[in-house]
């Protein structure tokens, strides 16, 4: 099971910003390590040192002051490019009525599904629902 | 889930690969632009600076679904099967604090804190102790030793406030007040304003963050 998580429910954790200093009180926010200025004081993240960017031995490049870190090849992680889709009774074969499923009802009322692992085995689907090009991705 | 159109230009978006403040990058095949999978913005190439229309969905049970939508259509599962990793890197890419913690190595503890646990860290004469949120919301005080000198951390539950003081006496809550307020020295009853005591710089961190930034960062029990 990953850890993944929704979009809708919240930030992925920010990979530079990650230490938070004060030395006056403050009331804990813990759902994003960008902390934002209080009434009571600030913190402000510390950005990482060359030394530390090197250590993970991934290479990098610096956008907007915060590294990207190339885990893989573009590609590596398969986009699905020409989706197929089926009917609800063909896909009760393999879909569970209690496992996650990313929805999407179209401007003519047509309605989608993605299932959340498949969404995380390829991360985006290039589709088009009723005449519009989506990506469906989380 | 988002527009794939573009000033009139459909694109076609793949997975780079790459993690951005913890964030999926995609690229478009069209530019090779980067962009950003949270908030469908491109943080580099031609495409700079745009944004994804985005389009509402909804994250719910299939059951669900199916219930409001008994004609929707469902992805194919074609050649996928449930559980498979793309790569050695896939897991890394699912959970970023992962990569973290294995390019630290084995030496950071992660048996007694999650990850993405919130600690509040001391740092003197180069020692350093992180105390976990838990164990302070719990405690409301909580008497640590670093670096050699006695130092308290305490809790204001009304606020949620940290703040951490240097004190060699044990601190007892007094009724009425919270430990940010006013302590009591347990030995012989004296009650005194925590703003009399000399304060210590605490940081609040992810545990994977703060063990990271610390070498030999040791996590408080109870």
């Amino acid at each position: 099971m990953t850890n993944r998580r929704p979009l809708a429910l919240g930030p992925l954790l920010p990979l530079a910003c990650l230490v938070a200093s004060c030395s006056t009180p403050q009331a804990p926010d813990p759902s994003d390590a960008h902390e934002q200025p209080t009434a009571a004081g600030t913190f402000r993240p510390e950005p990482l040192s060359d030394e530390a960017l090197a250590a993970f031995g991934l290479p990098y490049e610096l956008i907007e002051g915060e590294p990207m870190f190339r885990l893989m090849d573009h590609d590596a992680i398969p986009s699905i490019d020409a989706p197929t889709f089926v009917s609800v009774d063909e896909a009760s074969a393999w879909m569970d009525v209690d496992e996650t499923v990313l929805g999407v009802v179209g401007r003519d009322g047509t309605a989608k599904c993605y299932s959340a692992w498949q969404l995380d085995d390829h991360e985006i689907v290039n589709d088009v629902l009723d005449g519009a090009p989506i990506a469906a991705t989380w | 889930m988002y527009s794939r159109e573009l000033d009139g230009a459909t694109h076609r978006f793949g997975v780079t690969g790459s993690l951005w403040h913890g964030v999926l990058v995609m690229f478009d095949r069209e530019t090779g632009s980067y962009w950003t999978q949270i908030d469908g913005r491109a943080i580099r190439g031609a495409n700079q600076g745009a944004t994804l229309a985005h389009v509402p969905s909804v994250f719910t049970t299939f059951g669900s679904w199916v219930d409001a939508h008994p004609d929707t259509l469902v992805l194919d599962k074609a050649d996928d099967e449930r559980g498979q990793a793309a790569s050695h890197y896939a897991e890394y890419f699912a959970d970023p604090e992962r990569l973290f913690f294995e390019h630290l190595g084995a030496d950071i503890d992660t048996s007694v804190v999650r990850p993405k646990e919130i600690v509040f860290g001391v740092r003197n004469a180069g020692d350093a102790v992180a105390v976990p949120q838990a164990t302070i919301e719990r405690a409301g005080i909580v008497h640590l030793e670093v670096g050699g000198d006695a130092i308290v951390l305490l809790r204001d539950e009304r606020t949620g406030e940290v703040r951490a003081v240097r004190s060699a006496r044990e601190l007892v809550r007094v009724a009425g007040y919270e430990p940010t307020v006013r302590v009591a020295d347990a030995a012989n009853g004296e009650v005194m304003r925590v703003d009399t005591l000399e304060p210590v710089r605490v940081d609040r961190a992810f545990w994977y963050a703060w063990a990271r930034t610390v070498p030999d960062a040791r996590v408080h029990g109870e």
